[in-house]
């Protein structure tokens, strides 16, 4: 039997779930609103965070919290690094050459993984306990993963927002040409832009670890690469804050739609939760067709 | 000068009977049986030794390594007539892409002129690679395609030496039903192929033994939240949870249920549990859980045991096959399943090999039909029309004091099962599942 405190439980996994969703999708947004480069090879950069976090626990006995800073870091330097090694040499070019790039950049990292970690999986075990809510279970490092994942993008929102650098992107996504007659640096602007992106999503790999923390192997970021397109065009694809919200949105009504179809007595209730979410995604994108938010 | 008609006749007669037998050389008899015994054979194969099947692939690349040295070094390869032939092995990375399959199975068998086929990895690839060898009727040794549907296809030359999916679950059935005939089960299956099958076979032999099943329910591919499904599961209130699951999912499912303390007298996996990557992320928490494998070192067949059931042994003995498995398997590595059923491929190719005395595609392939044999991976023998597994057993083992141990079935288990095992939080306790 459904209760008020079943449905607030699983709102409140959901938006768990969501605000990682959001944050995992937050930089490829970022790429693409700022730099118009569709980072293809976004699950390789969320694969990296995983194994930052692994190697930190296995070796150091750090917990995910603190390897997620070491991750930002490590993203952040190859967000420099890609972007005047590569990204500047192709910038302005046509979207398919950048695409192509990524996609090849990723597989990379791939390839560069697996000869230095074997594609063994791996995994480890962080184990706070749980709280209750409600009568429910709910394990603690969802919890801080979910709570953490907000409090980044509420760090990121007051760089952007009230921070001189933050004004600089601001005006350059604007308009990098009345930006560059203002005396801003575009090109720093472009390669700190993909240094926070990449940063972030590397960052968010780390944080993965504390929703799933077993299966870390090289090619474990495929899936996330899908869901993360898939988010961002329902937040409107050049907005990061847009895909926050549309991954928000995403872990919500997974875990509603769940109990909904329960009720319905629907066989395979998890089968019609991806069809729901994608019909979503769909009506969303019929009714809006530049997404939730615009940049 | 005139001829007489009769000489006429007679060099008539010469002439078509020269005319007939020169045709009926050139053209009618048959070629003499000219088979020459070659100095190798080759064997050729794909693998997805990068992309996401990077981790079975090596494992059955280092295992399809370890048989080749045992037959050319231990046994002195295989021994057709007089000569011992020693097996050469050319493989191809298919990058873990059905798309590259079937070029690379064109080229091993039109440019290499490889002699046999084994299958790649995966059942998506097989059903890929399966068609090129029926086309060029080339025999192929399938180790780790087990998905029922390829074999139902009408392919001739494909033959199989591992348990397919349906088959896997089954004597985790038997065995729950041994142990507690009125226990209640709750089946949960991951949303692809192998773990469909998987779930399938389970069902299937639950209701065969009488055993009740209270939940049946499916979770999607790339799942990264199992709350809602396992609160509805828990209202339930099963026995045993059954889970068919890969690697991610399966871990993060046996967390969960530690993290929502859903506690039941049993759970079993598929592989998952064998992994060395389930037992890091659970820690103490991984006691009790049992998982089903084709084959589990400290679990494998002897010569001995194939004598009690009737099948002629061939191959290495487990600890020699991990001996050779370390020289060729990179360093730190421990033989899995998949390593067990590339070499099983080897050795059962190997053997009927030598009983056809030929190298013809035809005659080894009947040799395989009627073939019964064992090696350390467990038992040989296949439905000759579909060239299914019938004989090879999953192995069930279980978490126990820190230790993988078979448990299923009792002819090679090395440990009893523990049935109830401890809570979560008997286990955060720092108990451990000890029969």
């Amino acid at each position: 039997m459904v209760t008020a405190e079943y449905v607030i439980f699983v709102t409140i996994a959901g938006v768990m779930l969501g605000t990682f969703y959001g944050l995992a999708t937050i930089g490829l947004s970022f790429t693409f609103g700022i730099l118009r480069i569709l980072n293809s090879g976004h699950g390789s950069f969320v694969m990296i965070g995983a194994y930052i976090s692994y190697w930190c626990f296995a070796l150091l006995g750090l917990p995910p919290l603190v390897s997620s800073l070491l991750a930002f870091a490590v993203g952040f330097f190859m967000g420099f690094a890609l972007y005047h090694g590569l990204i500047s040499r192709v910038l302005g070019g046509p979207e398919l050459i950048s695409l192509v790039l990524m996609f090849a950049f990723g597989i990379f990292l791939q390839e560069v993984a697996k000869f230095s970690w074997s594609a063994s999986p791996r995994g480890f075990t962080w184990g706070l306990g749980s709280i209750n809510i409600f009568g429910y279970e709910y394990p603690l490092t969802r919890l801080i993963g979910g709570v953490v994942s907000a409090v980044i993008v509420l760090v990121l929102y007051v760089f952007l927002f009230r921070t001189k650098s933050g004004n600089a992107i601001r005006s350059v996504v604007e308009d990098p040409e009345g930006a560059a007659l203002c005396g801003v640096n575009v090109s720093r602007v472009y390669a700190l832009s993909l240094a926070i992106a990449l940063g972030l999503t590397v960052a968010s790999g780390a944080l993965s670890t504390l929703f799933v923390s077993g299966g870390i192997e090289p090619y474990m970021g495929d899936p996330y690469t899908t869901r993360a397109f898939a988010i961002a065009v329902l937040g409107g694809l050049t907005s990061p804050f847009g895909s926050f919200l549309a991954g928000l949105l995403f872990g919500i009504i997974e875990n509603l739609s769940y109990m909904l179809l329960s009720l319905a007595n629907v066989g395979n209730p998890f089968s019609m939760t991806r069809f729901l979410t994608f019909a979503m995604i769909l009506l969303v994108l019929l009714i809006r067709p530049q997404g939730l938010l615009k940049r | 000068m005139a001829l007489k008609p009769a000489v006429i006749v007679a060099l008539v007669l010469i002439v078509i009977v020269v005319a007939g037998l020169l045709y009926w050389y050139f053209v009618v008899a048959p070629p003499k049986p000219t088979e020459e015994i070659p100095d190798k054979i080759t064997v050729g194969l794909t693998l997805g030794l990068s992309g996401s099947y990077s981790y079975a692939s090596h494992q059955g690349l280092w295992g399809i390594q370890a048989a080749i040295k045992w037959i050319n070094e231990v046994y002195g390869g295989i021994k057709i007539g007089n000569k011992a032939v020693k097996i050469e092995l050319k493989y191809y990375d298919d990058q873990s892409n059905k798309e590259l399959v079937s070029s690379l199975y064109e080229q091993l068998i039109n440019v290499d002129k490889v002699d046999f086929l084994l299958g790649p990895y995966g059942s998506p690839l097989v059903m890929v690679a399966a068609p090129v060898a029926a086309k060029y009727n080339k025999l192929m040794i399938n180790w780790m395609g087990t998905g029922d549907v390829i074999h139902e296809q009408g392919y001739k030359n494909l033959v199989m030496v591992s348990t397919h999916s349906s088959y896997q679950m089954r004597p985790a059935m038997e065995m729950i039903k041994t142990l507690d005939p009125n226990a209640t089960i709750a089946v949960i299956f991951k949303e692809d192929e192998h773990n469909r099958y998987l779930a399938r076979g389970a069902l299937e032999e639950a209701g065969k033994l009488g055993l009740s099943v209270v939940f049946n329910k499916s979770y999607p591919v790339d799942i990264k939240d199992f709350t809602p499904i396992f609160t509805e599961m828990a209202a339930k209130k099963p026995d045993v949870i059954v889970i068919c699951a890969h690697e991610a999912d399966g871990i993060l499912a046996a967390q969960q249920l530690a993290e929502l303390n859903i506690n039941a007298k049993l759970m079993i996996m598929g592989f998952v549990p064998s992994l060395k990557s389930f037992r890091d992320a659970l820690g103490n928490l991984a006691e009790g859980w049992a998982g089903t494998n084709q084959w589990t070192y400290g679990a494998s067949y002897t010569p001995s045991d194939a004598q009690a059931l009737g099948y002629e042994w061939f191959g290495p003995t487990e600890d020699k096959f991990l001996e050779l498995y370390n020289q060729v398997a990179s360093p730190g590595q421990f033989p899995s399943e998949h390593a067990g059923a590339g070499a099983a491929a080897i050795l059962v190719l190997a053997r009927a090999i030598e009983k056809a005395q030929s190298l013809n595609q035809d005659a080894v392939r009947n040799v395989l039909n009627t073939m019964k044999l064992a090696t350390f991976y467990g038992l040989y023998q296949i439905d000759p029309t579909t060239g299914k597994q019938i004989a090879h057993k999953e192995i069930l083992s279980q978490w126990q004091g820190g230790r993988f141990v078979a448990i299923w079935p009792p002819e090679i288990a090395t440990s009893r099962p523990v049935y109830p095992i401890p809570t979560w939080d008997e286990k955060r306790q720092g108990a451990q599942a000890l029969p």
